[in-house]
């Protein structure tokens, strides 16, 4: 999968870019605060209609502006498409995929797939449980459309779970309603918690080995999904059990306890808890990994090579790092890359194009051969 | 001067109104005023009058909730009809939806809405107890739960056959699938597996 060109107005710093000439290999440079990692931001909006680092969308768009809008041309399987994404201030969200609106988001989805290494990834290990189920939830939701339909079906019942919750707390209605939530909770959820434990399950062995090799056989890492039921034997059985069990406390908090949107992601290395006992510089190498490990299992269930965004960690690495994250694309993905440096750059790439970013605007400065 | 003031407002208030129905921006909302505003007087009058008919002649019917100028509505007072089926709709456009495929011989009842604990609406704010005291009088021995495939129409659903079910009464609930004339390919995965769910012998 390759994006042949990109367009970006009202987003974030970039009033208007259009930019040309894309190559499986691309540099963008810049000062620090010019725009690199907003114009990543774009095809990150484009695959994923979400935003890796802002609270709400709203704050994608251009300062005194009402919208963005961004549109890019993806190449896939020699077929070219055109997606379009717009988004309005109060929520107006519009996507087309070659000019036809598509209305549902897990429609869309899908159509434009990218793995990311960024500063926010580096921090995953240490950062709160939300963000290691987004992480899982965005991985999953490119390879299946019904898994992003489960989640955002999921979501609605959840909402209207944790509503009656405060009104049966308030004495407002009665609690015997709570079935008809839970049990729509239990179907959806079910099938959310078997895809992840399936995702889980297929990066682990990847993570391992990456894990292994780069640590000269140091590093033994584990990933393990945890999950708030049990999930061996009869998992609806078991997650419908726990949520009976909890029903007084749920009552209590006015809030739903059990299930997918309460469960995370543990990182085991050398047999310890990740998140407290390894190094800075161990957890950036175990979630560099842990991406090259989604970057296989995506390509290797869709058949197609994700677009590849690298937001400035690349030249922080040392350089047999550097050689061997690329040697795991081997010259066949398509790889954005965001630096304020580009003098080592020849020595990783022959073949690339370079764009500057200076204050919101992007100016291709001649392909580099 | 004013007089164009009085005119520009007048349009303007027509607009408004007109925007405020469910399926029409702002757009279509000009598009109907200026329709409106080019058209012969008479037409503009048949137009009110019916608006006004609308109003004051329909109402829902006391048995089924259905919209209807005569109550009980003709579905439930036509013999044709098999009254110990009830199709459980949502709203009344939903029985109209259903009555288009003329596939359905028995009587109806409208919900009037479905559950849902964001907008305030429990089980009693639906007609819910009225389609409970149907049962024994009208001899009724299946329902079919028609309320629309959401997270909502689900619960409500749900509740309903939980409701009915100890009663001695077969709870239907609507199946989903892929549409008629639909090819498989462009299906999405989520209809396509709840039609494998509901697959049927041939």
């Amino acid at each position: 999968m390759e994006i042949r060109s990109i367009s970006v107005k009202n987003f974030r710093n970039i009033k208007d870019a259009e930019v040309t000439g894309l190559k499986r290999v691309n540099l963008i440079t810049g000062g620090n605060a010019q725009g690199k990692t907003n114009f990543l931001e774009s095809i990150f909006y484009l695959s994923t209609l979400s935003s890796s680092r802002m609270k709400t969308l709203n704050d994608l768009i251009t300062l005194n502006e009402s919208y963005f809008s961004l549109r890019c041309k993806v190449e896939k399987n020699g077929l070219s498409k055109t997606l379009e994404a717009f988004y309005g201030l109060g929520k107006d969200t519009s996507v087309r995929v070659n000019e036809n609106p598509v209305s549902k988001k897990n429609e869309y989805i899908g159509e434009l797939q990218i793995v990311k290494f960024s500063p926010e990834d580096i921090d995953l290990i240490k950062r709160s449980p939300v963000e290691r189920r987004r992480n899982l939830n965005i991985l999953i939701s490119q390879m299946s459309r019904s898994y992003l339909s489960d989640l955002s079906r999921y979501h609605q019942v959840l909402a209207q779970k944790n509503k009656l919750l405060f009104q049966i707390n308030e004495g407002r209605a009665d609690r015997k309603l709570l079935l008809v939530w839970n049990a729509q909770l239990v179907e959806t959820g079910t099938r959310i918690v078997k895809a992840r434990l399936e995702a889980i399950d297929n990066l682990k062995d990847r993570l391992k080995d990456l894990q292994a090799k780069i640590s000269g056989g140091k590093e033994d890492i584990s990933i393990s999904y945890k999950c708030s039921f049990e999930t061996a034997g009869d998992a609806a059985a078991n997650f419908e059990a726990k949520i009976n069990a909890m029903q007084e406390k749920e009552i209590i908090r006015k809030a739903s306890l059990v299930g997918p949107h309460r469960d995370d992601v543990i990182f085991i290395l050398n047999g310890q808890d990740a998140k407290y006992f390894s190094s800075e510089g161990q957890q950036r190498s175990i979630i560099i990994n842990l991406k090259l490990s989604e970057y296989m299992l995506m390509k290797e269930k869709t058949g197609e090579e994700p677009v590849v965004l690298i937001d400035d960690i690349f030249f922080d690495l040392d350089e047999n790092r550097r050689t061997a994250i690329l040697s795991v694309f081997n010259g066949m993905a398509q790889v954005f890359l965001a630096g304020t440096e580009d003098k080592n750059f020849q020595k990783y790439f022959t073949d690339y194009a370079l764009f500057k970013i200076e204050d919101g605007k992007v100016t291709a400065d001649g392909e580099k051969k | 001067m004013s007089m164009e003031r009085f005119s520009a407002g007048a349009l303007e208030k027509l607009i408004n109104e007109l925007g405020r129905m469910p399926g029409v921006g702002p757009k279509s909302a000009q598009r109907l005023a200026y329709y409106i505003l080019k058209s012969g007087k008479e037409d503009i009058e048949l137009l009110v009058k019916a608006i006004t008919e609308v109003k004051e002649k329909v109402r829902y019917c006391s048995k089924c909730f259905n919209i209807t100028e005569s109550d009980p509505c003709p579905i439930c007072i036509s013999n044709k009809r098999n009254k110990t089926s009830i199709c459980v709709v949502e709203e009344p456009l939903d029985i109209m939806a259903i009555e288009k495929t003329g596939a359905f011989h028995g009587v109806y009842h409208v919900l009037m809405g479905s559950i849902s604990p964001l907008d305030g609406i429990g089980p009693e704010d639906l007609k819910i107890k009225e389609l409970l005291v149907r049962l024994i009088p009208e001899k009724v021995t299946e329902i079919i739960i028609a309320t629309n495939p959401d997270v909502e129409g689900e619960a409500t659903a749900l509740f309903l056959s939980k409701l009915i079910k100890p009663l001695d009464v077969k709870v239907y609930r609507l199946a989903l699938g892929i549409p008629m004339g639909a090819s498989l390919e462009y299906a999405d995965e989520v209809t396509l597996a709840r039609a494998l769910e509901g697959k049927r012998e041939i």
